[in-house]
């Protein structure tokens, strides 16, 4: 058995009059506005409900919990910038679904993005974990920041922290992974990278660090320094073989 | 648009935006011809893709995504038509049955009101069962076997049903048809 062609199908026996009639309900669908507002709301809940399932599976080591996470969120914040808009975010975040913890949310997300843009280390500090450390990359934006704030609200984002402390770091370090990807996106290379030592300061052991090191070896490689980004894709490449970022980073291999 | 997608589609690499960005328009006409009203629409969508998310590490392309959305559509507007049901227990227009229909499509569409407003009366003299295989199939474009699966039903079955609401279909407007002429006959010649 076979399926018979469907009636608005090309060549399939039916009248142009039944073709418009199936036609017309074909057509019908969300508005843009609706669409992307929905998204949003599935995107504030996603994210916390992946974090705690991370977090819930104790039996998994800490790096596949993190391998682990960061696939599953990475491209999804690609799709979050993509389809809201990073200031969509910030300004204009509007769950469906119980309008107070929208709010609630929505100013979590908010005063993440603040202490994103607002905190900047005081000293240059050696990135931490297995990312190698890039000598020669220019941190004008770091220097131009504001080194007054504290990192302090980062230092609750690792591993002892309760559930609801977790989803919370997770929030904000993906903020802070937007806000690099947006930079870059943006034509400030330099600006990322010092978003980035940012990052890798507050969120060490981050779930997306696999996503902030991918957009650090792009930052290095357009800010100009090729060769700190190709010895950079070579050590992610080894570290993370079967990163989902793997495809991305390997541009940027020298040849 | 409707958009019908292959067994096996979802590799390991489709993630939840792509899912959403492709199939979001399916979802909620879904919903809403599941009889899911246009205010709780939005919620009962993102119900939905939240259980997309929490599933697909396990989901693993087992039937077509179009399937299983509509399956995972059918839970969402059971649990609201309940919902719904309790609050408004005087309310006997609340169906619980799992009946597609075309009217949320009516409300929606401005531009095609004409058109849609046709449709749905042909199509809400169907049988129920006509009428489900015959929406998934000519307007959702499944396939019979993902209809078979969605609708829990036999191949054979699907077809059977499809082969019969299309006769409906088409006597529905040839009777339309003859209906027009008599009276732009009538219009025509009583001025």
């Amino acid at each position: 058995m076979s399926d018979p062609k469907h009636l608005t199908d090309d060549g399939a026996d039916a009248s142009d009059f039944e073709r418009e009639l199936l036609g017309a309900a074909q057509n019908v669908g969300l508005s843009a506005g609706e669409k992307r507002a929905i998204w949003t709301g599935i995107a504030l809940q996603a994210f916390p409900a992946a974090t705690a399932s991370a977090a819930a599976s104790g039996s998994l080591a800490p790096g596949a919990a993190t391998a682990k996470a960061g696939l599953a969120l990475g491209p999804w914040l690609k799709g979050l910038l993509v389809i809201c808009g990073l200031a969509g975010i910030s300004a204009g975040i509007y769950g469906w679904r119980h309008a107070a913890a929208s709010r609630a949310q929505a100013a979590q997300v908010a005063s993440a993005h603040a202490v994103v843009v607002a905190s900047a280390p005081s000293a240059q500090v050696a990135p931490a974990s297995d990312a190698p450390p890039a000598t020669d990359v220019p941190s004008s934006a770091a220097v131009e920041a504001p080194s007054s704030a504290s990192p302090a609200t980062a230092a609750s984002a690792n591993q002892n922290a309760s559930p609801a402390e977790s989803k919370s770091a997770l929030r904000e370090e993906s903020l802070a992974v937007l806000e690099i990807r947006h930079t870059l996106r943006a034509g400030d290379a330099s600006g990322a990278l010092g978003l980035l030592e940012q990052a890798r300061q507050r969120f060490p052991r981050g779930a997306l660090s696999q996503e902030r090191e991918a957009l650090g070896i792009e930052a290095l490689a357009k800010s100009g320094a090729r060769a700190a980004a190709a010895r950079q894709a070579d050590a992610f490449l080894r570290a993370h073989p079967k990163s989902p970022y793997a495809a991305d980073v390997q541009s940027f291999q020298s040849h | 648009m409707a958009e019908s997608t292959n067994r096996g589609e979802v590799a390991r690499g489709l993630l939840l935006p792509e899912i959403y960005e492709r199939h979001a328009d399916f979802a909620w006409r879904t919903l809403r011809r599941l009889g899911v009203s246009e205010a709780e629409a939005g919620d009962a969508v993102q119900d939905v893709f939240l259980v997309v998310h929490e599933k697909l590490g396990q989901f693993e392309g087992r039937s077509s995504m179009t399937t299983w959305l509509f399956t995972i559509c059918r839970t969402v507007a059971r649990k609201r038509r309940r919902l719904a049901q309790q609050a408004r227990a005087r309310d006997a227009d609340v169906s619980v049955e799992d009946e597609l229909d075309l009217r949320a499509d009516v409300a929606r569409a401005a531009e095609h009101n004409e058109r849609l407003a046709l449709l749905e009366n042909i199509l809400s003299g169907f049988e129920v069962e006509q009428k489900n295989v015959f929406i998934l199939f000519e307007i959702e474009k499944l396939t019979g076997e993902e209809i078979s699966e969605a609708l829990s039903i036999p191949l054979g079955t699907v077809y059977s049903r499809l082969q019969l609401a299309r006769k409906a279909f088409r006597q529905a407007l040839t009777r339309g048809e003859a209906r027009e002429r008599f009276s732009a006959e009538r219009a025509g010649g009583a001025p």
